[in-house]
């Protein structure tokens, strides 16, 4: 049963990225984390 | 099972064994792109200090892909590293949803309807071609049918997301991957070069790249290797043609069930729900967030770098994982398709985008 494994890993991948994402984001717009540079 | 084995129930690893077993390979992907970033600042250095010397003039994204395809192709990716190598992908939709706080959203409406249309426009002509291609080379259908889902859509994601819905055989899934991510190896090389001599724009190459390279993580790659501005287009372009992911595999699901030759799609919204790539809404998210002013211009410049250090790993894991051994491993007939198909959507994609970019130049 590789497909549906697969396509909920996919979903997970997506949603932990966004999770992420969304985290960084606050933790930058309430300035929990300082300016970050590249 | 011979008499005397006694089975042993093995207990799931833990999260910290999980998080234990994907550090190594993490680091080996910050590694090559950090080393990428060194090298760049190195040779800007030093042909600054001796201009008389020709040192390469790369950005780090070509380094870190260089870096990776030379460990990935001649030492091999060691097991212990594995695991961790393959959180590229998350690192990839991490930057991309990041990527959308540098988007305001009348420019995602007013660029992404224009990109909306133009994927419509792409994904049609490239079914078509593929199936004729399929057609006169005599492919098995399913095999057509992949590769046709694979160059029209998001490559490696929608071939895996329309595995399960038209049960292909196993061999023709792997060679339409492996044509996909030969193509988009191809790409990586090839696209820059053809978007310099013509003079492209940041902003029509980046369409075009999103818009003509199949696979994801290849089709940014690309974008970046022109430029930074190029390589934020390529994510809008490609994330508005993932978003029809849905759509082309139940349409294929549908015609495999009618002809008895996969499983019927009972609940087709369910269907639609679980195959859309859900990063999108992320990337909507915060360009919703960045377009309602929540956030001050040093905390955009903070995010734009946020997503600049998830891409690194990506585009070390880009060189990691393209094992150039597959551009001849293949059959002929699957890979010519491939190769004459991505030809005629990079041709007939490049024309679009000139049409519509005003030559590709200006908007």
């Amino acid at each position: 049963m590789a497909t549906p494994n697969t396509v909920q890993s996919r979903v997970n991948v997506d949603l932990i990225a966004v999770a992420i994402a969304l985290t960084l984001a606050a933790l930058i717009r309430f300035n929990i984390l300082p300016p970050v540079g590249f | 099972m011979s008499a005397h084995t006694i089975p042993i129930a093995s207990p799931a690893p833990s999260p910290v064994t999980r998080l234990l077993s994907v550090l190594p390979g993490v680091g080996l992907l910050f590694g090559i792109g950090l080393l990428g970033k060194l090298l760049e600042h190195t040779f800007t250095h030093l042909r600054a200090a001796y201009p008389a010397i020709p040192f390469p003039h790369l950005e780090y994204v070509l380094w870190a892909i260089l870096l990776g395809l030379a460990i990935g192709n001649t030492l091999g990716v060691a097991p212990f590293f594995r695991t961790g190598v393959a959180t590229y992908e998350l690192w990839l939709k991490l930057g991309i949803v990041l990527v959308g706080a540098r988007f305001l959203l009348q420019d995602v409406l007013h660029i992404g309807g224009l990109s909306l249309a133009l994927v419509a426009v792409e994904l049609i002509l490239s079914l078509s071609i593929m199936h004729l291609l399929g057609r006169i080379f005599r492919l098995p259908p399913k095999l057509t049918s992949l590769l046709a889902i694979g160059s029209s859509i998001c490559g490696v994601t929608a071939i895996m997301a329309a595995r399960g819905a038209i049960e292909p055989e196993e061999e023709d899934t792997s060679t339409a991957i492996a044509a996909i991510l030969t193509l988009g190896a191809i790409a990586l090389f090839t696209f820059p070069a053809i978007g310099h001599a013509l003079h492209m724009s940041q902003q029509g190459y980046g369409m075009w790249a999103g818009l003509a390279v199949d696979n994801t993580a290849e089709s940014l790659v690309t974008g970046s290797l022109y430029g930074e501005e190029a390589g934020r287009w390529t994510v809008l372009a490609k994330t508005a043609r993932s978003g029809f992911i849905g759509f082309v595999v139940l349409a294929y699901a549908v015609y495999w069930s009618s002809r008895g030759l996969a499983p019927d799609v009972e609940h087709k919204g369910l269907f639609l729900w679980r195959k859309f790539p859900k990063f999108i809404l992320g990337f909507i998210a915060l360009s919703v967030l960045a377009t309602t002013g929540f956030f001050n211009h040093t905390q955009l410049t903070s995010l734009a770098n946020l997503s600049r250090w998830a891409f690194l790993p990506a585009f070390a894991g880009v060189g990691l994982r393209t094992n150039l051994r597959d551009l001849t491993g293949q059959g002929w007939r699957p890979l010519m398709v491939g190769i004459l198909g991505e030809i005629a959507i990079a041709l007939i994609t490049l024309g679009l985008v000139y049409w519509s970019y005003g030559h590709g130049v200006t908007r």
